[in-house]
């Protein structure tokens, strides 16, 4: 049974040579002689999870469930992919929401605390608990901001030949 | 997932989305332009023989793990 578990990259290749189809004749005209030579190369190739048809006709006659596993295992292998896919973009998603509202529920909590804390006459310390979070949240601001654009850009960079030296800025002309 | 894939964007994090509470004017939603349709092509055909590329260095890459002696056999 073939491997199915890695993509297959198999190659099979004929070659026929027939330099000699029975073409090669030469003939006496005169002085003149003249040869006649013919040359067929073939060369059959394929890429790929799935064998060309002909070829699985063959890997069945030889094992019936032969097709039955190759093109299981080819729906396995896409399904898994989109399902690593989905997983990343799904992470990526839960991630960006949770920290909304992970830093939302802080700055809300600290608020009230803030509040309960002028509400009691502490009114320095009250104000030190609903600044310092907001004032984290622009922090947490202004970095994303910057690595945003960096990632971003950078990933233009890794776009550019290796001799080229201009920036993803450049490059876009700005 | 190839970090080609999302070329045109930076991938979304945690601090991105606690930075998104005061982002009102949604200014950390950006994506990499380009200038003409023909630019925004090549840049999606790079991409995608950038992902190629990345991908047959990972095989060659694991493959000279299995097979030292190759490398050692380029080399010399």
């Amino acid at each position: 049974m073939p491997g199915q578990d890695k993509q297959r990259n198999r190659q099979t290749a004929q070659q026929k040579a027939a330099l000699s189809q029975g073409e090669a004749a030469s003939s006496v005209t005169g002085e003149r002689a003249v040869s006649v030579g013919a040359a067929q190369v073939s060369v059959y190739a394929y890429s790929g999870p799935l064998p060309p048809a002909d070829e699985l006709a063959r890997m069945a006659a030889v094992y019936p469930k032969a097709p039955e596993i190759i093109f299981g295992q080819f729906e396995k292998q896409g399904d898994h992919r989109r399902w690593m896919e989905k997983a990343t973009f799904w992470g990526d998603q839960l991630r960006s929401w949770s920290g909304m509202l992970i830093g939302g529920a802080i700055c809300l909590a600290f608020g009230y605390w803030g509040y309960l804390l002028i509400k009691s006459g502490h009114r320095a310390d009250g104000l030190a608990a609903i600044i310092s979070p907001l004032v984290g949240l622009v922090g947490c601001f202004l970095y994303a901001q910057h690595q945003q654009r960096k990632e971003r850009l950078s990933r233009l960079d890794k776009l550019a030949p290796p001799t080229s030296a201009a920036s993803g800025d450049k490059r876009l002309g700005r | 997932m190839s970090e080609f894939t999302s070329v045109l964007f930076a991938r979304p994090n945690m601090i991105e989305g606690a930075a998104r509470i005061l982002d009102f004017g949604n200014t950390l939603t950006e994506y990499n332009r380009a200038l003409t349709p023909e630019q925004a092509d090549a840049m999606a055909t790079a991409a995608d023989w950038r992902a190629v590329y990345d991908d047959l260095r990972a095989a060659y890459t694991a493959y000279i793990e299995e097979h030292p002696e190759l490398a050692n056999a380029r080399s010399g």
